[in-house]
């Protein structure tokens, strides 16, 4: 019977012997078919989304702010919009490991801060430029990052979100500590130079790398793989008793996250010139979690609307303020700011729990049917 | 032919209570086999221990000549064992035929559904059990049979040789029984080992030819439905000793 076969078949793709040569066929075998797996998905899904309402509503907006940028060329505002498009790709990468594999992380600020630092060591311990800086530092932090992954693996639900946490906390306070002897980093003159003298240079180069950024995000939720980690999302013991290796899952889930946000954290660094321990402030790691739940949690461009939202948000809000407030309040922006995260963040979750997002689009694409006559 | 499972003095305690006690019994391959007993006499803890969720305080598991016993879950499966839950897990969120191309993705269903391609191989699954038209609806909407139906298509993804159905039956009208163990018939003539975890005898006693009966944790008989009913143990192991 050709069941028979079949047992022979998998027999041999499986030896039961000789575990070296059975590692390193696995590495080889796996990679190909890693490959394969967000390949064949990818093309047709993303043609779709592009051109469905949603997709084209996100890409219209974005075009849209991208033309007007330049056109303003107000330093606020393309300060605002770096530090939204940043954020955005580290938005997006926490809602690849919390939103899409269900690994919700309240230290996300340890990866953003590790991508920082190690970004500004590159240039300054090893005079590299800036492109490979960042690559090196999103790779490092991947790396590194696994200290803090692998004990992961074993938590679930708050004690995952604790686990996070503490590891945030312990760099901020370590960050700290001049027994220690790491410093703040500063990045070279003739870099910001480079960098800053001409404000539309950073802005495209962020700009891009957002993009590219978010597109792989986007073809990983998309694949085969995305489905695999949705499936851990929503019943890890029924995903185990598929098959499906969910410790080895969830530990590359964990990577693709810190890479992206370690991408973040460098670009950050880069913005502002310098890598401190602030950069593992808690803020940090609840600014992704705000931003995505008020995008919509598990939607890749969710996250990334959310950033833009609240990021402009704030922005003109505090503009708005201090016409209003002596400058002395404004000092305190950013607790008022945490306040009104923790406000919002509840208002969402009670009335619109899958982000603020989706009834928008449902309802602009309403208006846009009756507007051609549907 | 051959043993495709045997389980030697397989014991499971939890604190006091011992809810699976020195159980031995072997599977041949291609057989259907029921698995009865009162509630609380240790099915779903066997199939658990069977299916790697839980660890045994004693005994061993043999799948294929091999000692599975300290292999987690998905490795089990990876060798051909897959179960069913008795409360359904489905993934929520995901279409019915993600579900399935979940199990698809573990390397053993790769490997099964490589030439046709996995949505193909997923489609043919959904199929089989009869849930294609109803491959791009997430579980969530579904009615209570379907999602049986689903359980038995998860189970199927990762190409087993053992299937292991805890309580297939339960819940589900008459027709949908029967809908059930036809598909059952099917899938032991298409090769499969079957065991059966179930309460509802009427269907199970007249499907397979062998029985094994379990009482507080033990193994109580283990034989073709005709002889187990008139066995005394079973009987008052249902109905209590009474006169």
């Amino acid at each position: 019977m050709s069941k028979e076969k079949e047992e022979l078949e998998v027999k041999t793709r499986y030896p039961i012997g000789d575990p070296i040569k059975h590692f390193f066929n696995r590495i080889i075998v796996g990679s190909k078919r890693f490959v394969d797996i967000k390949i064949p998905a990818a093309g047709s899904n993303l043609k779709s989304w592009a051109t469905s309402f949603r997709g084209g509503f996100i890409i219209t907006f974005l075009i849209i702010l991208i033309i007007i940028t330049p056109l303003m060329n107000d330093p606020v505002y393309y300060n605002t919009f770096i530090i939204a498009m940043i954020f955005s790709i580290l938005a997006a990468s926490w809602d690849i490991l919390a939103g899409v594999t269900g690994q919700v992380s309240f230290g996300h600020s340890a990866f953003f801060g590790i991508g920082g630092y190690i970004f500004a060591l590159f240039i300054n311990a090893f005079g590299a430029d800036w492109l490979t800086s960042i690559f090196m530092s999103a790779i490092f932090t991947v790396l590194i990052g696994l200290i803090i992954a692998i004990p992961s693996l074993r938590l679930k639900g708050p004690y995952l979100a604790l686990g996070t946490l503490a590891f945030s906390l312990a760099l901020y306070y370590i960050f700290q500590f001049p027994e220690l002897h790491v410093e703040n980093v500063y990045l070279p003159l003739s870099l910001k130079i480079f960098w800053f003298s001409n404000p539309m240079r950073e802005f495209f180069i962020v700009l891009i790398f957002m993009i590219i950024s978010v597109v792989i995000m986007l073809i990983i939720f998309n694949s085969r793989l995305g489905t695999v980690f949705k499936g851990i999302r929503d019943n890890e013991y029924a995903t185990e008793a598929s098959g499906i290796n969910t410790v080895k899952y969830k530990l590359i889930s964990f990577m693709i996250s810190s890479f992206f946000a370690g991408l973040a954290g460098s670009l950050y660094a880069l913005h502002y010139g310098t890598a401190t321990f602030l950069m593992f402030e808690n803020k940090l790691s609840f600014y992704p979690v705000v931003f995505t739940i008020l995008g919509g949690i598990a939607s890749i461009s969710g996250s990334v609307m959310g950033a833009f939202t609240f990021v402009f948000l704030v922005r003109i809000i505090s503009e708005f303020f201090s016409l209003l407030f002596p400058i002395e309040l404004m000092t305190y922006i950013d607790t008022f700011a945490i306040v009104a995260f923790a406000i919002i963040l509840v208002l969402i979750i009670r009335f619109s729990q899958h982000g603020i997002f989706e009834p928008i689009i449902k309802n602009a694409k309403k208006l846009w049917d009756i507007l051609l006559g549907k | 032919m051959g043993t495709v499972l045997q389980i030697k003095n397989l014991t499971k305690r939890f604190g006091g209570l011992t809810a699976v006690n020195d159980v031995s019994f072997e599977i041949e391959r291609g057989s259907l086999i029921g698995l009865i007993g009162p509630n609380g006499a240790g099915k779903t803890t066997l199939f658990n221990l069977i299916a790697g969720s839980e660890k045994p305080t004693n005994g061993s598991i043999w799948f294929d000549g091999v000692n599975i016993t300290k292999y987690r879950t998905h490795k089990r499966v990876n060798y051909g064992i897959a179960r069913t839950f008795q409360v359904v897990k489905p993934l929520r969120f995901l279409t019915c035929l993600d579900n399935v191309i979940v199990g698809c993705m573990s390397p053993r269903g790769k490997a099964r559904s490589e030439n046709v391609g996995i949505e193909q191989y997923a489609s043919t699954i959904l199929a089989s059990v009869g849930l294609i038209d109803k491959a791009r609806i997430p579980p969530i909407i579904l009615p209570f049979g379907d999602l049986k139906k689903l359980e038995i298509a998860k189970a199927l993804a990762p190409n087993p040789e053992l299937l292991l159905l805890d309580e297939p039956f339960s819940g589900l009208s008459h027709e949908e029984q029967t809908i059930i163990v036809n598909l059952i018939k099917q899938l032991n003539e298409e090769g499969y080992t079957i065991i059966i975890a179930e309460h509802i005898l009427r269907e199970l006693m007249a499907l397979v030819p062998r029985v094994l009966v379990m009482h507080q944790g033990k193994l109580i008989a283990d034989g073709p439905p005709k002889e187990i009913v008139n066995i005394k143990l079973v009987i008052e192991a249902y109905l209590g000793v009474g006169n």
